[in-house]
């Protein structure tokens, strides 16, 4: 798991959670950092730069959607695509996340199908 | 908020109230001599005297009144904040504390039963396939009511975009067609194209599948379900037909009643929402549904659908069968 796969920072309060989507992404080929708030997401995304971030909505610290902002305002993570998990199924809440400026957004629970083409998908929009 | 009284409303009318009384006493007491040039004699000064503090006394009673009444009210605004604020938090806790379990619950099943912690024996792929349905009951029980909510506390929203009714009676019918093959039900889809209408998509698939759930679910083996989908002038018109056991006339009145009584007969498993959440997502679409029922012979469940939003529909309509049912 090292070298020229793709780095996907996966942050998720909820450490089953988490794991669960970790462990889908790693059997697709992804280097996975793991971030149990949002302020180790943060920090990770600064340090390493992944290729892509999966989100939690719903983290202490600084929510998804505070990481997302912070992301978005600064030059070296600004272009990491972000794709958001969210627990909350409102329209308004997802609404909320598109407009913080995350690219996708896969509801929970996710069908791991459906979560392999969003990143797939996020991940080939950098690629073009 | 409906049912709760408007406060606003009260409060200016306690502000009026207040207002007149002001004017009638201020009125009152310029009769009252200020500068003593007026001739008066003792005794009538006395007795206007008299009725000056009585009418100043009965103001500032008033004024209290008033002021215990505001507060009253402030008070019961505070605790409908607080209601407000207690449903929106019942909203989040049911979408997200009740899904995020659920999240683990269905992804590491889903991993067991792809086979990562080893190959599973068929009594094992059994067990936990059952595990698996009931478990999607449950997330669909949680959506059901949270949907229940939302349209109760006027939150209710639909994603609108082009729909083809009869593209997605045929999805819904494909999805239900093994299910009713299995329990010797004939499932028939009688479908007309139709042009496309401004709707929600997938809030539209879940009113035919909820139909026709309950249409298989109530129709014994040798049976016939058929949906329909056809025109009526500016209509869109879906049918789910069932040769099944029917509706007790009793019942029938209420069987778009959420948790209503005749729900633990007539729909014995499922959230028992089905019907009521179909209705509130048919009439945020502007159109209706009515039932028809034979017991023992079968019930006939008919939606339309309007094509064009125009204003002034709702009252130039004609009288639904629905109305007459609620």
């Amino acid at each position: 798991m090292t070298g020229d796969n793709p780095v996907v920072l996966v942050a998720d309060d909820d450490e089953d959670i988490l794991t669960l989507v970790a462990f889908r992404l790693e059997r697709e080929g992804y280097e996975i950092l793991r971030a149990r708030n949002g302020e180790e997401a943060l920090e990770l995304a600064r340090r390493r730069t992944p290729s892509l971030a999966v989100l939690d909505v719903t983290m202490p610290k600084l929510d998804g959607l505070a990481v997302t902002r912070a992301l978005r305002a600064s030059h070296a993570t600004r272009n990491i695509p972000i794709i958001l998990l969210t627990a909350r199924a409102q329209e308004a809440d997802l609404h909320r996340g598109l407009g913080a400026g995350a690219d996708d957004y896969v509801r929970k629970p996710f069908s791991p199908h459906d979560l392999r083409l969003r990143v797939e998908a996020a991940l080939g929009k950098v690629a073009a | 908020m409906e049912g709760l009284p408007d406060l606003s409303g009260r409060q200016q009318s306690a502000r009026r109230i207040e207002r007149s009384a002001v004017e009638r006493v201020s009125a009152e007491v310029r009769v009252v001599p200020v500068g003593a040039t007026v001739i008066m004699d003792e005794e009538t000064w006395r007795a206007r005297e008299h009725e000056r503090l009585r009418l100043v006394a009965e103001l500032e009673a008033a004024l209290a009144e008033l002021a215990s009444v505001r507060g009253r009210l402030a008070e019961r605004e505070r605790e409908l904040q607080e209601i407000r604020r207690l449903e929106d938090r019942f909203l989040s806790l049911m979408s997200y504390e009740l899904r995020t379990p659920l999240t683990s619950i269905l992804g590491y099943l889903q991993l067991v039963l792809e086979g990562e912690g080893g190959l599973l024996s068929g009594e094992q792929e059994r067990f936990l396939g059952i595990v698996e349905r009931n478990s999607l009951r449950l997330l669909q029980l949680i959506g059901d009511l949270l949907l229940v909510i939302q349209i109760e506390s006027g939150a209710f929203e639909l994603t609108k975009g082009p729909v083809d009714l009869a593209h997605s009676a045929e999805k819904v019918v494909d999805r239900w067609a093994e299910h009713a093959m299995e329990r010797g039900v004939e499932l028939v889809l009688d479908a007309t194209p139709l042009p496309l209408f401004l709707g929600d998509r997938a809030r539209i698939a879940q009113v035919i599948d909820n139909l026709l759930s309950n249409a298989l679910k109530f129709t014994p083996e040798g049976g016939l379900v058929t949906v329909s989908v056809g025109l009526a002038g500016d209509r869109a018109i879906l049918q789910v037909r069932d040769t099944g056991i029917g509706i007790a006339e009793d019942e029938l009145a209420r069987v778009f009643e959420r948790f209503s009584p005749a729900k633990t007969t007539f729909i014995e498993s499922g959230s028992g929402l089905g019907l009521a959440i179909s209705k509130a997502i048919v009439e945020a679409h502007e159109g209706s549904i009515a039932v028809e029922t034979k017991e023992g012979t079968g019930t006939t469940f008919t939606v339309e659908l309007p094509f064009h939003r125009r204003r002034g529909r709702d009252s130039a309509r004609q009288p639904q069968n629905m109305e007459e049912l609620r």
